[in-house]
């Protein structure tokens, strides 16, 4: 059986009405927009859906609800692009599958009794797909791989990438279409507008997490979205490489830090060294930015930094045991949120004394007398 | 004789005697005196290289691998099996840090004839430290993998080369830190077809440099392109298509996020995947012509993938927490399924020869939580072994496993005729290959 669905009038503006008020699972990655429309003037029925952007190919629970006729008592009959999927007393629930991208369904739900319709209402669902990508602008170091990740201080970069297909096949421009971002459900008004698909903002607070959102939909409003990310930021990462004269800056060796009571755990088979900090994730365009204050101490001693590259030191064990606790403190100038410590035990091959470069020089660093 | 003459001259006789003993002890402990100082004179000259023979220029490989060999005893470690039990399916290529790899020949249908290799297959490498491109012979027609010939085709020093690729025509991109201004430079490297009639193999590389803080190159099928995203002038990611020689550079495409890896697939397809990180959710795409993206894998976090060339096929890893899950999808229509290994798709490579075949080197170990983080820091490398997944059948097996040698793989690559798998082993950038059938 099927039925001509010609008393539908699609109200675009309850789509947003209840996009409003919807309450946004708490990470989703794209959702699709449906609208809902009224069955005619004087009916009171309404239908839901969830989720309320549905994927492509994703399932849709719809449920009918009234606020002036019992649904429980009439016949419910629902109807896909006007095939009857489903009907029965009460029956005010059904799931169906959205779509793929592209597509258009129309859902009908008609109360009746003794075959007189008493209400009827319709939902368009047109499953939309939205991505939201985010990155930090958080120092790595060069050809590191992994993702430049949120710290305090840090700016976050998202991206939201729409893909709103139509049924000939093309897609809505980017900039046709309207975004609205929010942070913990506050509209962040000065990021959001049309085409405003990307946005920077500031990275959550050290031990705080946020929920960024945006909500996407074209002016006609026949196409709505909306994706959302949990965003926590992770507290920078310092670490020590050797600067090795042949090789560079040897990334893909961390030394391994050093515990307290324990040995030195990283040997290095060279009476001379220098070694690089990396700070990960901190607040800073490059290692020797000057926003970052460096303190060295070598076996307790103080070492003076070297002012043209503060994140390096080079190490000298000609006369000297070799064996060198290092330690840095990093903190930032403008940001005291940011502080991080390290320490690493290395063992050179030493001799009889000992040196820094980037040091005051006036002390053994190892322990031995004054020179 | 008179007594005291007698006397006189038996302290005259002890005297003498005594005389004689203090000018032996004294000649002794001057003859020990000199031979120590002589020792450390000698000690001293030897550091400063005196007296050892001249470096020779003659060997395959030059005398900088040697000299790089000879100070890096751990690095080298036991890498050429010495105390362990090397089996000859495994060759160490390279001891000393090698930035990239890359298989060449006419194994490789696309690059028929492009390479002076004639029929054979062959891997090429750059070494970290010098910038130099060698290569070795790996298919079994040309024996060149049973001996291990290593030969060095370049001359042209560039210190400190971070990364390099090596295109199927033989071409290589090198990268590294600009000594003047600190950014990352990149330089495209073609090498000259050698002289027929000179006996000197070595040439010169020619340079072509790109442009400075490109953040991914990947090199077109043929070679005769590249792809690269950089930063743009108003903030964020550009991507451009671009001749080999630099001419006619196109923007295709454009982000505000910066940490993309770019890959181009021999069947054309150019594949972009967000910089992951452990339990963030990362995205990975087709870039089409016009510049559109076509989502691949969406919101999985830690991505990892792996796309099969000319196929929709493709394995993706997931790392979050202490989760590392391999996943596969054989095409755009199946359902995802979760693979039995617990590893990344960058430590994979799919099976040109062998449909919906892929290798992984998948850690002996539990990895710690984060692995992915901690392994892209050089925190923590792992001990792998080598498994063949046979996805249409179902199967998994053991290939290969190294014994007490620790590989931790990185960049695998496998040859045309999916016989050889050449890796980095990221504990230390040492060159490996694999002979995937005993």
């Amino acid at each position: 059986m099927t039925r001509a669905a010609s008393f539908g009038v699609s109200l675009a503006f309850l789509a947003a009405f209840a996009a409003s008020f919807a309450h946004l699972p708490a990470v989703v990655s794209a959702q699709a927009g449906a609208q809902i429309g009224l069955g005619g003037f004087g009916a009171d029925i309404t239908l839901s859906i969830s989720p309320l952007y549905p994927s492509p190919n994703t399932n849709v629970h719809m449920e009918a609800r009234s606020t002036s006729v019992d649904l429980d008592a009439l016949d419910i009959l629902w109807y896909k692009n006007g095939e009857k999927i489903g009907d029965g007393a009460g029956v005010k629930e059904i799931d169906i599958v959205a779509g793929a991208l592209g597509s258009e369904m129309t859902i009908e739900a008609v109360a009746s009794e003794d075959g007189f319709e008493v209400a009827s209402a319709q939902a368009r669902i047109v499953p939309t797909e939205i991505d939201l990508l985010f990155e930090s602008d958080s120092y790595v170091p060069p050809f590191y791989e992994g993702r430049a990740v949120p710290s305090a201080g840090t700016l976050l970069r998202l991206e939201a990438i729409p893909r709103f297909k139509r049924p000939n096949g093309s897609f809505v421009a980017t900039n046709d279409i309207i975004f609205t971002w929010k942070r913990g459900g506050s509209v962040i008004s000065s990021a959001s507008g049309r085409g405003r698909a990307t946005v920077s903002l500031e990275s959550p607070g050290l031990f705080g997490s946020d929920l960024i959102s945006v909500e996407a939909r074209t002016p006609d409003g026949k196409f709505s979205g909306s994706a959302s990310a949990r965003v926590t930021p992770t507290e920078p990462r310092l670490l020590l490489y050797k600067d090795h004269p042949l090789f560079g800056v040897m990334y893909h060796q961390a030394l391994a830090p050093q515990f307290t009571g324990l040995v030195a755990q990283n040997f290095i088979p060279e009476t001379e060294m220098s070694f690089a900090a990396v700070p990960y994730f901190a607040g800073a365009v490059d290692a020797n930015d000057g926003r970052l204050i460096y303190a060295w101490r070598i076996n307790g001693n103080d070492i003076a930094n070297d002012p043209s590259r503060p994140s390096q030191i080079t190490i000298n064990a000609e006369r000297s045991s070799g064996n060198a606790l290092i330690e840095l403190a990093l903190s930032h100038a403008t940001n005291f949120f940011m502080s991080s410590f390290g320490r690493w035990g290395v063992t050179l091959a030493g001799g009889n004394g000992g040196g820094t470069s980037g040091g005051s020089g006036a002390k053994d660093p190892f322990g031995g007398p004054a020179q | 004789m008179i007594p005291h003459m007698q006397k006189t001259a038996t302290i005259l006789r002890y005297s003498l005697i005594a005389l004689v003993v203090l000018i032996v002890i004294g000649l002794a402990w001057w003859y020990f005196f000199l031979n120590s100082k002589g020792e450390t004179v000698r000690e001293t000259d030897a550091g400063r290289g005196a007296g050892q023979d001249a470096p020779s220029f003659g060997s395959a490989i030059g005398s900088t691998y040697d000299n790089i060999l000879s100070s890096l005893a751990t690095l080298a470690g036991n890498a050429d099996g010495e105390g362990t039990t090397t089996p000859p399916r495994l060759l160490q290529v390279s001891k000393t840090p090698t930035a990239g790899l890359g298989f060449t020949g006419s194994g490789l249908p696309a690059a028929a004839g492009a390479t002076q290799a004639g029929a054979s297959t062959a891997l090429r490498f750059v070494e970290r430290s010098t910038g130099y491109v060698l290569e070795v012979a790996v298919h079994p027609a040309d024996g060149g993998a049973k001996s291990g010939v290593v030969t060095r085709l370049t001359n042209t020093l560039i210190p400190r080369v971070y990364e390099a690729k090596v295109s199927r025509d033989g071409r290589v991109i090198e990268r590294f830190l600009d000594g003047t201004n600190g950014a990352v430079a990149t330089i495209l490297g073609n090498i000259p077809a050698a002289s027929t009639t000179a006996g000197d193999t070595l040439r010169a590389l020619t340079q072509t440099r790109l442009p400075d803080d490109i953040r991914s190159i990947a090199f077109g099928p043929d070679g005769k392109e590249l792809f690269y995203i950089t930063s743009g002038e108003t903030g964020g990611a550009v991507g451009v298509r671009v001749n080999a020689d630099g001419a006619k550079p196109q923007k295709i495409f454009s982000s505000s996020i910066l940490g993309w890896h770019a890959e181009w697939l021999r069947d054309g397809r150019i594949i972009l995947v967000q910089n992951a990180s452990d339990g963030v959710p990362g995205y990975a795409y087709e870039l089409g012509k016009s510049g559109s993206l076509s989502p691949l894998v969406a919101a999985t976090q830690g991505l990892t993938l792996l796309p099969r060339p000319s196929s929709s096929a493709l394995v993706f890893g997931a790392s979050s927490g202490s989760s590392l899950t391999l996943y596969a999808q054989l095409d755009k229509k199946s359902s995802v399924s979760e693979l039995p290994l617990r590893t990344i798709a960058d430590k994979c490579v799919w099976s040109p020869s062998e449909q919906f075949i892929v290798f992984c080197a998948v850690p002996q170990r539990p990895t710690p939580a984060n692995f992915l983080d901690l392994w892209h820091r050089g925190e923590v490398h792992t001990a792998d072994a080598w498994w063949r997944v046979d996805m249409s059948a179902g199967r998994t097996e053991l290939l290969y496993s190294p014994g007490d040698i620790m590989l931790d793989v990185e960049n695998p690559a496998i040859d045309g005729e999916g016989e050889y798998i050449a890796f980095m082993n990221a504990a230390d950038k040492s060159l490996w290959l694999l002979r995937i059938n005993e």
